[in-house]
C-alpha cells in the first residue's frame, strides 16, 4: 500500500510505499516534481546510529532536489529502518541487492533516463558498487567511510565512551568486537546491534575497490572542523584522479558526532545546496 | 495456525495527514487475525527521533503488537523525519498534543475510537496530556518521564544546552528565548543550591506542576497508567522524592491505577539492547493484562513495581 502527499506550494509530491513480495519488503519513499522528473538520485543511507542522525537531512535533500526537477528515491534496506527482515541477515551483498530494486524502481516509476547515486557513510560503498550497474552514472559521496575497518573501530571506541561517560554496565562489553561477534552474538553498541554478517562481508572491502578503476563523476562531500580533506578522503581523491575520474570536493565546517549525536548535529544546508547544485548539473534538472 | 509473535511489513501501511498546518508521516500496523478494536500509538522522544526510534524498537514493537491483535501507529512528529515542518525546539512543557489529536481523528476514521498510548520520555509527557484530553484513551506507558523539564536540561549539562541552543538557533535564537533562559538560570541557581547543602541534596521534590495536573487528570479519569524507569537513568530517584510532594497526593489517589516500574538499564536513551527487549516485553504484556481479558505472563525483567507512595 502506498500513501502519497503532494505539496502545491513547491510542486512535489512524496510517494510512501513498500517494494518486494511477503515478508521481504523495503520501505522506500520517492519524492518527484509534479511535471516529469530530468533524472532521478537512488539515497543510500547509512546504518544503525547514522540512519537515525541523517535522517531528517536526507528527507530534506530529496525535497530539494525534487522543487528543483529531479526525483529523489530513498529507501531502508533490509534489516534496517521500516523494511522487513531482521538485522542478523543483512549483508553487503543484501544492501547493494536492495540498492538495485530501488534503482529499478525510482526507473519505472519516474521514467528518468539518467540516475545518479548517493551514499551516506558505510551507503557509500553499497552505492559505489551498485554504480557499476549504471554505466558513467553521477556518484555523490556525503562524509564517505573509506574503511570499513574503521567504522568498526569508530563503533568499538564510541561504546567504550559511552561506558567511561554513563558508568553503563548493561549490554556493552569492553573487548573489540571481533571477539564478540565471535561468539555468535551481536556486538550492542550504544543500543544497535552489529551483527556477524555484515561486519564479515564489510570488513575487508574498502571504498576504492568497490569504486573500481571506470571513471565516473564523483562529488566528495566532508563535514569536519578542520579545512583540509581527512587523509582518508585525501588517499581516496588522489587514486580517483589518478584513474581519470573528475572528482569534485565539496568541504563544509561542522562536527558531525554520528553515534552520540542527540540532535545537536544538524546538517548545515550547505551540504543539500552543494549537493543539489551538483547533481542538478549533472542530470539537467531545472528549476520549475 | 499458529498466531506468529510478530507481523511483517506486508501489514504495514504508511500515511499522512494534516496536523496544526504540517503533513505527519506516519506507517500504520493492522493485525491479520482477531483485531481487538484497540490502537496502540507509540511516541519517541525529543531531539529528531524519527517513529523508528533507537534500533527500530518502534517497528519492532508495533508488528509484535499488532501479532496481538492491535492496530500500531507510529509517526514522526511535525518537523521531524518524513513530517513537514519545523521544530524551533522540544520543551518537556509543551508536548505535541496537535499530532496526537490528529493521528486519533485519523484511526477513528480507520473505525477504531479505542487507543492506547506508549511514550518515552517528551512522548510519555505527550501520552500524559493526550489521555485527559483524548476520549478513549484505554492506557498509558509513560517511559522515563522527567519529572521535571528541566531535567532533560541536566541530563546534557550546562555546556551542552547551551550549545544544543547556538548549534540549532544560533545566538539570535537564544536571545529571543528569554523566557526560556530565565528558566534555565533559576535551574543553575537551584543546582548551586543543592551542591551547597551537599550529598542527598538531588532528592529534590521539585516537580512539574504540568505532570501533576496531566497525571490528576489521568487518575480521575481512572486510565490505568504504568511508569516506566531505569535504573540508570536517574529519573526513578527524582520521581520517587516528588512523591514526598504534590506527585505523592495524586498517586495517593489513584487507587492503584497508576504503577511505577523499574527495568534495569538505560531507560532514556535505550542505549543497550537487554532494556530496548525487557521494555518490548513489558508494554506487551503490561497492556494485555489492562486491555485484554485473559492475558499470558511474560517474563520482564522487572526488578520493582510500585503503586503507592513510600
Amino acid at each position: 500500500m502506498t500513501a502519497i502527499h503532494i505539496d502545491e506550494t513547491a510542486k512535489f509530491q512524496e510517494e510512501a510505499a513498500f517494494l518486494g513480495q511477503d515478508d521481504a519488503q523495503i520501505y522506500t519513499c520517492l519524492h518527484a516534481p509534479l511535471q516529469t522528473p530530468a533524472g532521478a538520485l537512488v539515497m543510500c543511507s547509512s546504518a544503525h546510529a547514522e540512519l537515525q542522525e541523517n535522517y531528517r537531512s536526507e528527507v530534506l535533500l530529496a525535497r530539494l532536489l525534487a522543487t528543483r526537477g529531479l526525483a529523489a528515491l530513498r529507501f531502508h534496506y533490509r534489516g534496517f529502518g521500516h523494511s522487513d527482515g531482521d538485522g542478523s541477515d543483512a549483508t553487503f551483498q543484501s544492501m547493494r541487492a536492495d540498492t538495485l530494486a530501488a534503482i529499478e524502481q525510482v526507473q519505472a516509476a519516474t521514467g528518468a533516463a539518467r540516475v545518479a547515486l548517493l551514499g551516506v557513510r558505510l551507503g557509500a560503498l553499497i552505492a559505489a558498487s551498485a554504480a557499476h550497474e549504471l554505466d558513467d552514472a553521477p556518484l555523490v559521496l556525503w562524509q564517505p567511510v573509506a574503511d570499513p575497518a574503521r567504522y568498526f573501530r569508530d563503533a568499538t571506541r564510541a561504546r567504550r565512551v559511552h561506558r567511561l561517560r554513563s558508568d553503563a554496565s548493561g549490554g556493552s562489553s569492553g573487548g573489540s568486537l571481533a571477539e564478540e561477534l565471535g561468539r555468535g552474538e551481536p556486538a550492542d553498541v550504544l543500543g544497535y546491534p552489529l551483527h556477524r554478517a555484515l561486519y564479515e562481508t564489510l570488513a575487508r572491502r574498502t571504498l576504492a575497490q568497490e569504486l573500481g578503476p571506470r571513471p565516473r563523476p564523483i562529488l566528495l562531500v566532508q563535514m569536519s572542523p578542520r579545512p583540509q580533506l581527512d587523509p582518508e578522503h585525501a588517499r581516496l581523491v588522489e587514486a580517483l584522479e589518478r584513474s581519470g575520474a573528475p572528482v569534485d570536493v565539496k568541504l563544509v565546517s561542522a562536527e558531525p558526532a554520528w553515534w552520540f549525536a542527540r540532535g545537536v548535529t544538524r546538517t548545515p544546508p550547505a551540504v543539500s545546496r552543494a549537493i543539489a547544485d551538483w547533481v542538478v548539473a549533472r542530470l539537467g534538472g531545472e528549476q520549475p | 495456525m499458529t498466531t506468529p509473535e510478530s507481523l511483517t511489513a506486508r501489514a504495514e501501511q504508511p500515511v499522512y495527514f494534516e496536523a496544526g498546518g504540517e503533513t505527519v508521516f506516519g506507517i500504520f500496523t493492522r493485525p491479520e487475525r482477531a483485531p481487538k478494536g484497540i490502537a496502540v500509538i507509540l511516541l519517541q522522544g525529543a531531539d529528531y527521533i524519527t517513529a523508528l526510534n533507537r534500533n527500530r524498537l518502534w517497528v519492532r514493537l508495533a508488528r509484535r503488537l499488532a501479532a496481538r491483535g492491535y492496530h500500531v501507529l507510529r509517526l514522526d512528529y511535525h518537523g521531524v523525519g518524513e513530517s513537514t515542518g519545523v521544530v524551533d525546539y522540544f520543551e518537556l512543557e509543551r508536548p505535541f498534543t496537535e499530532d496526537v489529536e490528529a493521528a486519533v481523528a485519523w484511526i477513528r476514521r480507520q473505525g477504531i475510537n479505542s487507543f492506547a498510548i506508549v511514550g518515552v520520555c517528551f512522548g510519555a509527557s505527550t501520552a500524559l496530556s493526550c489521555g485527559g484530553r483524548i476520549e478513549g484513551v484505554r492506557a498509558i506507558v509513560a517511559c522515563a518521564h522527567p519529572v521535571h523539564h528541566l531535567e532533560m536540561l541536566q541530563e546534557l549539562g550546562t555546556v551542552g544546552y547551551l550549545r544544543r541552543i547556538l548549534q540549532t538557533e544560533g545566538v539570535n535564537g537564544v536571545l529571543a528565548r528569554s523566557r526560556r533562559m530565565k528558566s534555565y538560570r533559576t535551574f543553575l541557581a537551584g543546582r548551586l543550591k543543592s551542591a551547597r547543602r551537599g550529598a542527598g541534596a538531588g532528592r529534590s521534590r521539585r516537580v512539574s506542576p504540568l505532570l501533576v495536573a496531566q497525571l490528576a487528570r489521568v487518575v480521575d479519569l481512572q486510565i490505568p497508567t504504568m511508569f516506566v524507569y531505569g535504573t540508570e537513568d536517574g529519573y526513578h530517584e527524582r520521581f520517587e522524592a516528588a512523591r514526598e510532594g504534590a506527585l505523592g497526593d495524586v498517586l495517593d489517589r489513584a487507587n492503584g491505577t497508576v504503577e511505577v516500574t523499574l527495568l534495569e538499564g538505560p531507560m532514556h536513551e535505550l542505549t543497550a539492547l537487554g532494556v530496548q527487549d525487557a521494555f518490548m516485553a513489558l508494554a506487551e504484556s503490561w497492556l494485555g493484562r489492562h486491555l485484554e481479558p485473559s492475558p499470558p505472563d511474560v517474563a520482564t525483567g522487572v526488578l520493582a513495581v510500585g503503586g503507592r507512595r513510600r
